[in-house]
């Protein structure tokens, strides 16, 4: 039993990591075509990117866009989280739901509605109706991990800041929201990747500006050369440094808040 | 770091949780610089009442007052109150001198000053050398005494303690209620203290209220409450007793079940209720008194408890302390007991 479970693991795992591990050496090779293994390796395709003004401006563009969203999801998504776990008013679950909607919704029907949307009040090639179009995506992860933490939080410590002299504010954002940041910052990851490599709803919408999935999108269209395994090598390397950071301010966090929980007990 | 506590009143407060009710015409009066506990069972209204003072939960109905002023209407961070809660819920993110120094940031005070007062309650907590220790680098006891630093370092005329020593295990938990007595007398403030432990309250409190179903079951010192409880409720929450039902009555005493007539150091012998009488209060007697088997012993290193049945079938729990001439009994002998008779307790329900 415990050999085909080691087997299933392990198939599962390579499964989920062997294409990105084939990128890497696809995105070394010296030639023309993506070939793999490749024949002799250089970094010819990262320069290549660095070279190409359309693949810099790409980039640009979906960092710019991406930053936007993350900064908008988050507040709204935070304080969408705040009211959802906080508060009791009428049509709650439905509100809930409406904000979980946009990562259950098939993208392209959202993305269709965008456009129809955009088309009518002139919104498209806009970059900051793009920005807000994919803070519309990015808010579910937000009002997720944030209502999460929120619910888990030990309410007790928020009085104890009131009763020693804080207003509701400033307990709020003396001692609640420290709290949160580790959520907050690991939804703004997510958030930001969710912009970062959105496509349909950029190809619908932007009306021609290129974010850097659509430059990809384009060059498949065209021609592969291996500047796209370059480019999303790259990609994997930013997530990952991402991620590392996230689970960093997590653990940090839980160290510290973890005497809480055990206290509970 | 003296202060005058405050007088606090509880004036008929009600508080209601849908149909449940979890104070009811709740009144209470402690005087300035006075310890009282309030004690009882999960659910007996005491939390609430504390929540109340503090004003975590509004009330329904009635008002509290601090030296006489209305604060059912007065916020939270504007009551100055002092607490110390049941987990500690000390600040994970701020040291330890950040925690103690946040009730006085909150007040505006200067920053020189916020130095010198945090440290100063650290002192009298005897942590001064962990002023930059983070919250999970400390004990259960340390976090303890953080808690209560923070507590007092704005010199807060009300106190209020929420089982400040749950979480912490016997041996610490008796080390800190003879440090939190100290420190009270020290200080001077009022301080309102709820438990559940009624070893705790009779330790610590100059009086306590025993409380069940949102309401007051008997007031007064802890002598008082020990020596003669009210109602079966506090006699059974507050130490061992034996309570024995009455079913009637004749000229020359009460019949109990199982013991048959007893005289109460009454004038009138009570018809019903229960008696009531402390373990120490019954002796081994050589002759007379009550026929009894002995069906347990237990020993507790400076008394040995024995668990008796009388030949009618009433159980009863006495303690003798070793140091007498008597020997300890095994199981299946056979004794007789008798009461000290002015120490006998009617309790009517």
């Amino acid at each position: 039993m415990r050999a085909v479970l080691a087997v299933y693991f392990t198939v599962l795992v390579l499964f989920l990591i062997l294409p990105l591990i084939f990128l890497v050496p696809i995105s070394l090779t010296e030639s023309q075509f993506l070939e793999f293994p490749p024949q002799t390796l250089s970094l010819r395709w990262y320069s290549a990117f660095f070279d190409d003004p359309t693949w810099i401006n790409a980039a640009l563009l979906s960092f710019r866009v991406g930053i936007g969203a993350t900064f908008i999801s988050l507040t709204v998504g935070t304080l969408a989280a705040i009211a959802l776990v906080r508060a009791e008013f009428f049509g709650k679950t439905a509100l809930t739901a409406i904000f979980i909607a946009p990562l259950i919704l098939p993208t392209v029907i959202l993305a269709l509605a965008l456009y129809i949307v955009f088309l009518r009040f002139r919104l498209v090639d806009n970059v900051l109706a793009l920005t807000a179009a994919h803070s519309v995506v990015a808010i579910p992860y937000v009002v997720m991990l944030v209502s999460g933490s929120l619910r888990r939080f030990d309410i007790t410590l928020e009085r104890a800041a009131r009763v020693l002299g804080a207003s509701p504010i400033k307990a709020f954002m003396l001692v609640t929201l420290p709290y949160l940041v580790p959520s907050m910052f690991a939804a703004s990851i997510l958030a930001f990747f969710a912009s970062f490599d959105e496509l349909i709803i950029t190809l619908f919408v932007s009306g021609g500006a290129q974010t850097l999935p659509v430059r990809i999108w384009n060059d498949l269209g065209l021609k592969i050369d291996p500047t796209v395994p370059a480019v999303a090598v790259m990609l994997t390397l930013l997530s990952v440094s991402g991620m590392g950071i996230g689970e960093l301010i997590r653990r940090r966090n839980e160290r510290r808040y973890n005497t809480i929980t055990s206290a509970e007990v | 770091m003296v202060v005058n506590g405050a007088a606090i009143e509880f004036k008929k407060v009600r508080k209601t949780y849908g149909n449940f009710v979890a104070l009811e015409s709740f009144s209470m009066n402690v005087a300035a610089g006075e310890f009282m506990t309030l004690l009882g069972p999960s659910g007996s209204g005491k939390t609430t009442a504390l929540n109340s003072l503090a004003g975590f939960t509004d009330i329904t109905s009635g008002d509290i007052l601090i030296d006489g002023v209305s604060i059912a209407r007065v916020p939270t961070e504007k009551r100055n109150i002092g607490m110390v809660f049941q987990n500690y819920s000390l600040f994970p993110h701020r040291n330890v001198l950040g925690n103690v120094a946040f009730p006085l940031e909150m007040r505006g005070v200067g920053r020189a000053e916020i130095r010198k007062r945090s440290l100063k309650a650290l002192e009298i907590v005897r942590l001064g050398g962990l002023a930059e220790r983070m919250p999970h680098e400390l004990s259960g006891g340390q976090k303890q005494r953080v808690a209560f630093a923070r507590a007092i370092v704005f010199e807060p005329r009300v106190l209020l303690m929420d089982e400040p020593l749950g979480a912490l295990d016997l041996k610490l938990r008796e080390a800190m209620q003879l440090e939190i007595k100290q420190y009270q007398q020290q200080i001077g403030c009022t301080v309102i203290y709820v438990t559940h432990d009624q070893g705790e309250a009779l330790t610590l409190s100059d009086r306590l209220a025993v409380m069940d179903k949102g309401l007051i079951r008997q007031l007064g010192t802890p002598q008082d409450l020990y020596d003669r409880p009210n109602s079966r409720f506090v006699a059974e929450f507050i130490g061992l007793n034996n309570i024995i039902k009455i079913s009637g009555s004749k000229h020359d005493g009460a019949i109990v079940d199982g013991l048959g007539v007893i005289r109460f150091p009454s004038e009138i012998q009570p018809s019903q209720g229960y008696l009531s009488v402390r373990p120490e209060h019954i002796r081994r007697t050589p002759t007379g008194g009550h026929p009894a088997i002995v069906r347990q012993a237990v020993f507790l290193g400076d008394a040995v408890r024995y668990v008796v049945e009388t030949r009618n079938g009433a159980e009863l729990t006495l303690a003798e302390p070793r140091s007498g001439e008597n020997s300890s009994l095994d199981p299946g002998s056979e004794i007789a007991i008798s009461f000290e008779e002015n120490r006998l307790i009617h309790l009517p329900e």
